[in-house]
């Protein structure tokens, strides 16, 4: 009924004239652009565009497109804000945003509620601002389809819950006990109904206030109020559970350990009467007593869960129940076969870890039985200590789950500031920390020990991984033991985004300033990753502690990086990068333009390549020692393997990536820097054409933006062409023939444009040269000279000059360590050679080669 | 309906309930969980009538086990005397027969004696009612099951069972099988099954401990229950 009235139809008449134009409109609109959106575009998401957004949350009715993964009500809020679009926001979160505050408005104003059902004129002025949304919605999705009608039915009890909340906790109660057996059905179908007018009429008062007096007090069975039901589907389900999980845990010992452990899992899925039923006749079995807290946490459930209300009723009442110290724990295993399984401890301590709230998990052993029909008696305990109270349940549940398959285990969760009955603080003061290992019993209960805390802990302080829930952990970063843990860790370790390395820009600095020394064993470690080994150095304090601010605060470390020994110059010019506003923003341009989808997922990120490019100048230095010389920082690391490298050595992992020596024959994918480094000079020559500037090609791109798109052909060929540079000689070669295809293919008009745009950039740099590097705010080494010689003299031909602008936007690489100090013969001579003459002079900036960067960007996905 | 136990019927002792809630918990094995059943039999051994009431009629209304007008007699008596919804009894599914077992008992290919056997062995002669023991492997996933086929007089079997099941459960089975037949109790398909490849444990009318021996197929079915 209420339904009906919600689909619409009804509903212009109560909301009035000024809501029925306006949905036909929408449903048109809606209609349309989903039409256009089969038709031509594929769903996209994001950039597109919020008008296309608007138009299908419009069409939303239907469930169709991107939009369907959100829920219903917020498309329908969308909707109603359609009208005055708001693209910047998150349809989800305005929408959820817009239910509290028509709950506001509803319950400030009654009617609101009202009207919909109704009939109701009056209600009108008050609903017609707040509901309008609502009403909105509905009347344009029934005339979208019918489904039309069920988001809006499910809208409403959406709603509700949210205004429950509030007051949450009482209404708890009066869900509790209304479930009754008529309830379901109106749950079902009715809800949101009820809800609707509930809410308008007495929604506050009824349920909150008089379901938790009752509370207190054991009676609350009989009163389970209708209210409770309409809210929830499942009677049972969310109010009762704050007690409920500590009246289970308080009925620890006095029924079956797996009869408990079932009752829990049943809860833990939501089968609140399947659970109920079940510790019911555990209960009535042994004749366990129950103290009147539990008496009256269990009646709540049993009464929403439908169970037999005698049953409560025949449990003898007990009020020491819960403080009998009846159970003797010993935190020595059993000397005979079911000890021996010492594995299950660790495995469940395993499965502890990788939860995010868990604190400790201690284990013990009971050697008393417990139930009607116990099981073996010396019984594994395992302590399980949350951060809050809200973890325990579905910690128990993974935990119990993970020992279930280990054999009879007894987890026992509790939040670390709950108050624990006498079986749980008796265990706790034989248990054990897990995962130490059953020589380390500690008895001390509250001993903060990080058993399993080497797995968890690492973890921990990770954090991502496991649930992507960095902030938990960051707030409990582990105190101090981390740091003790460290040498453990040897076990598992995961790369967070922290380890994976920090901006490159960042990297930089810290290699700068860094202890090389240290940095080069870490390099070597990388390969080897093995946690143990790399104690010495600090590493192990890194990877405990990898998160975030520790990279920030102490750039020191990394600087291991820099370690590259032999590129010791590279630290020198750290700052270098580039000296042009221009050029950055000309690589900048560039990554957005084409970057082959291959080298995206090839180490060679566009972004490395270009960084390497731009350094021109000190790869020509690399050039010569090529491959194998830890030449340029990057390329070093897969060279020496130790020398690697990096900024990336930071994570470790990626020198093993970097392996990849195989650049250093010459040939790198596309823009794909030289990567090993093994010829930077070759390619650096090669980036020439991207830059531009002084290459006829490069140029081209430049001046033609919108052909960048086609350079990706020419920058792809020049990229890949630089294959031939290669090889060391080749380079040279190029550098000289320079102008390219392209600038054959420049029409006399263009040539002039780009002499002239050389010149500016020449003229540019010289004036920049001593500037701050835009983005590392530091003068730019200015290497620069040669480049600026030959743009003017010769636009097209110097490669090297190209190299400047175009190759690699990104200045960050780190202090190549090539650069200038190491003018390896071989480079350096490309360099003058003219090869990529341009090179020093055009690379002013210097730029190192990051390898790094494409580790960074690649390997943290790894790790 | 050809037993008159239904509801109209004079209301039931309680020993009259228990003893008909017996005899359906013992029809349903193999159509019930083990981990349920066990559990069940527990709670009537331990008189938890006021549990089993409805937990009964509602298991075999979430497994969706059918049962025979003669079982639903029986199931009927029991929830009645404690007080239980009859509309519950009446929501459980028919069936015209008990079914033939899923499972397959494992004869001579089972494993031989252990421990448990030797437990029961050694206090079956002292268990009051008990007439013999047998025990009978069924295959399942995770290995051979132990089925314990006890044969008791009459009276008492509710009992025995929670006794029989608590000793299995004390060295270290999950989810004891028991099966006590009474006298009259004509076995169902599982049950005879089991009996033709049970082993007999220990034996009232042997005089003395019975060495270890296997029975094997060729004992005949229902053997135990002819003694009572």
């Amino acid at each position: 009924m209420a339904e009906r009235d919600m689909t619409g139809e009804e509903r212009p008449q109560a909301f009035g004239l000024p809501r029925e134009p306006e949905p036909p409109d929408r449903a048109d609109t809606a209609e349309t652009s989903l039409a256009r959106r089969r038709a031509d575009d594929p769903p996209r998401i994001g950039r597109t565009g919020f008008d296309a957004l608007d138009a299908d949350l419009a069409g939303l009715a239907g469930g169709t497109g991107d939009v369907a993964n959100l829920p219903p009500w917020s498309v329908r809020d969308e909707r109603a804000a359609g009208t005055g679009r708001r693209p910047d926001r998150d349809p989800v979160a305005l929408a959820a945003w817009r239910r509290v505050a028509e709950r506001r408005r509803r319950r400030a104003a009654g009617e609101a509620l009202d009207v919909p059902t109704g009939d109701d004129a009056t209600a009108l002025p008050v609903a017609a601002d707040e509901p309008a949304v609502v009403e909105e919605p509905v009347v344009e999705e029934p005339a979208v389809e019918p489904t039309v009608v069920e988001p809006t039915v499910v809208e409403p009890t959406v709603v509700e819950p949210t205004v429950v909340e509030p007051t949450v906790v009482e209404p708890t109660d009066p869900v509790e006990t209304p479930a009754d057996e008529a309830g379901e059905l109106v749950d079902v179908e009715d809800g949101p109904e009820d809800h609707d007018p509930r809410p308008g009429p007495d929604p506050e008062p009824v349920p909150a206030p008089v379901v938790r007096d009752p509370r207190p007090g054991p009676a609350e069975r009989p009163s389970p109020p209708p209210a409770a039901r309409g809210e929830d589907a499942r009677p049972g389900g969310r109010p009762e559970q704050g007690g409920r999980h500590e009246v289970l845990l308080s009925l620890a010992g006095r029924i079956d350990d797996d009869a408990l452990s079932s009752v829990r899992e049943l809860v833990a899925v939501e089968d609140e009467a399947g659970a109920a039923e079940l510790l019911a006749g555990c209960l009535l079995a042994v004749g366990a007593g129950v103290t009147a807290r539990e008496h009256a946490v269990l009646g709540r459930w049993f009464a929403a869960s439908r169970v037999d209300p005698e049953l409560i009723d025949a449990l003898p009442r007990d009020p020491e129940a819960d403080r009998r110290d009846e159970h003797r724990f010993t935190a020595e295993p059993p000397a005979g076969p079911s000890g021996a399984a010492g594995g299950a401890g660790d495995a469940v301590a395993r499965a502890a870890g990788r939860l995010p709230g868990v604190q400790r998990v201690r284990e013990c052993w009971r050697t008393t039985p417990a139930g009607s029909a116990p099981g073996p008696v010396p019984h594994r305990v395992v302590l399980v200590e949350t951060r809050s109270a809200d973890d325990c349940e579905h910690v128990a549940h993974h935990v119990a789950h993970a020992a279930r398959e280990l054999g009879t285990v007894s987890v026992e969760v509790f939040s670390a500031d709950a108050e624990l009955p006498a079986y749980h603080r008796a265990a706790i003061r034989a248990a054990r920390p897990l995962g130490t290992g059953p020589t380390a019993p500690e008895p001390a209960g509250t001993a903060p020990v990080w058993p399993l805390a080497t797995s968890p802990r690492t973890r921990g302080t990770e954090e991502v991984p496991p649930f992507g829930v960095p902030a938990v952990f960051a707030d409990t970063p582990a105190p101090t033991p981390p740091e003790a843990e460290p040498a453990e860790p040897a076990g598992e370790r995961y790369r967070t985004v922290a380890e994976a390395g920090r901006d490159p820009l960042e990297r930089r600095a810290v290699r700068r300033g860094p202890v090389e020394p240290d940095l080069a064993p870490e390099r070597v470690e990388p390969p080897a990753r093995p946690g143990p080994v790399e104690p010495e150095p600090r590493p192990e304090p890194v990877d405990a502690g990898r998160i975030e601010r520790v990279v920030r605060t102490e750039p020191p470390e990394e600087p291991a990086p820099p370690a590259a020994p032999d590129e010791t110059v590279a630290p020198a010019e750290p700052a270098p990068v580039d000296v042009d506003t221009e050029d950055t923003a000309e690589r900048i341009a560039a990554l957005w333009r084409v970057p082959p989808p291959d080298e995206i997922l090839s180490d060679e990120h566009p972004i490395s390549a270009w960084t390497e490019g731009p350094v021109g100048v000190t790869f020509g230095g690399d050039l010569p020692t090529p491959a194998d010389t830890p030449a340029p920082a990057d390329s070093a690391a897969p060279v020496d393997g130790t020398g690697s490298v990096d900024p990336d050595a930071a994570t470790g992992d990626i020198p093993v990536v970097r392996a990849d020596p195989p650049p250093a024959t010459g040939r790198r994918s596309r823009h794909s820097r030289d990567e090993t480094g093994a010829f930077p000079v070759p390619e650096a020559s090669e980036p020439a054409p991207t830059n531009g500037h002084h290459h006829g090609p490069e140029a081209g791109d430049a001046v033609e933006s919108p052909n960048g798109p086609d350079a990706p052909a020419d920058t792809g060929d020049l990229a890949t062409g630089p294959m031939p540079q290669v090889g060391v000689p080749a380079a040279p070669a190029l550098s000289p023939s320079g102008p390219d295809s392209f600038d054959s293919q420049l029409s006399e008009r263009e040539r002039e444009l780009l002499a002239r745009l050389h010149e500016e950039l020449a003229s540019r740099e010289r004036l920049e040269a001593d500037a701050p590097d835009p983005l590392l705010g530091r003068p730019g080494p200015s290497p620069a000279p040669p480049s600026q010689a030959p743009p003017p003299s010769r636009p097209p031909a110097p490669p090297g000059s190209e190299e400047t602008t175009a190759p690699r936007p990104r200045p960050v690489a780190p202090p190549g360590p090539g650069r200038p100090p190491q003018p390896h013969p071989g480079p350096a001579s490309t360099n003058g050679t003219g090869t990529n003459g341009h090179h020093p002079g055009v690379n002013g900036h210097g730029l190192p080669r990051r390898s790094g960067h494409d580790d960074e960007d690649g390997t943290p996905r790894d790790a | 309906m050809e037993r008159t136990t239904g509801a109209g019927a004079s209301a039931p002792s309680l020993g009259e309930a228990e003893r008909a809630c017996h005899d359906v918990l013992l029809a349903m094995a193999g159509r019930l969980p083990d981990r349920l059943l066990w559990r069940l039999r527990d709670w009537l051994s331990c008189g938890a009538h006021v549990a089993l009431r409805t937990a009964l009629p509602r298991a075999l209304l979430r497994h969706r086990v059918g049962i025979t007008e003669d079982e639903r007699a029986l199931l009927r008596t029991a929830v009645l005397a404690w007080g239980g919804p009859a509309r519950l009894v009446d929501a459980v599914l028919h069936v015209e027969a008990a079914p033939e077992p899923d499972a397959s008992f494992l004869g001579a290919d089972g494993p031989g004696w252990d421990d448990t056997d030797l437990v029961l062995r050694a206090l079956a002669p002292v268990t009051g009612g008990v007439t013999a023991v047998r025990r009978a492997w069924r295959s399942a996933a995770g290995g051979p099951v132990r089925g314990v086929l006890a044969a008791a007089e009459r009276g008492g079997e509710a009992a025995l069972t929670g006794a029989l099941q608590r000793a299995l459960r004390a060295r270290g089975e999950a989810h004891p099988c028991v099966e006590v037949l009474g006298p009259s109790v004509s076995p169902a398909p599982y049950h005879r099954a089991a009996l033709a490849a049970a082993e007999v444990l220990w034996r009232g009318d042997a005089g003395r401990v019975p060495t270890p021996a296997r029975a094997g197929r060729g004992a005949p079915a229902g053997e135990l229950v002819g003694h009572g």
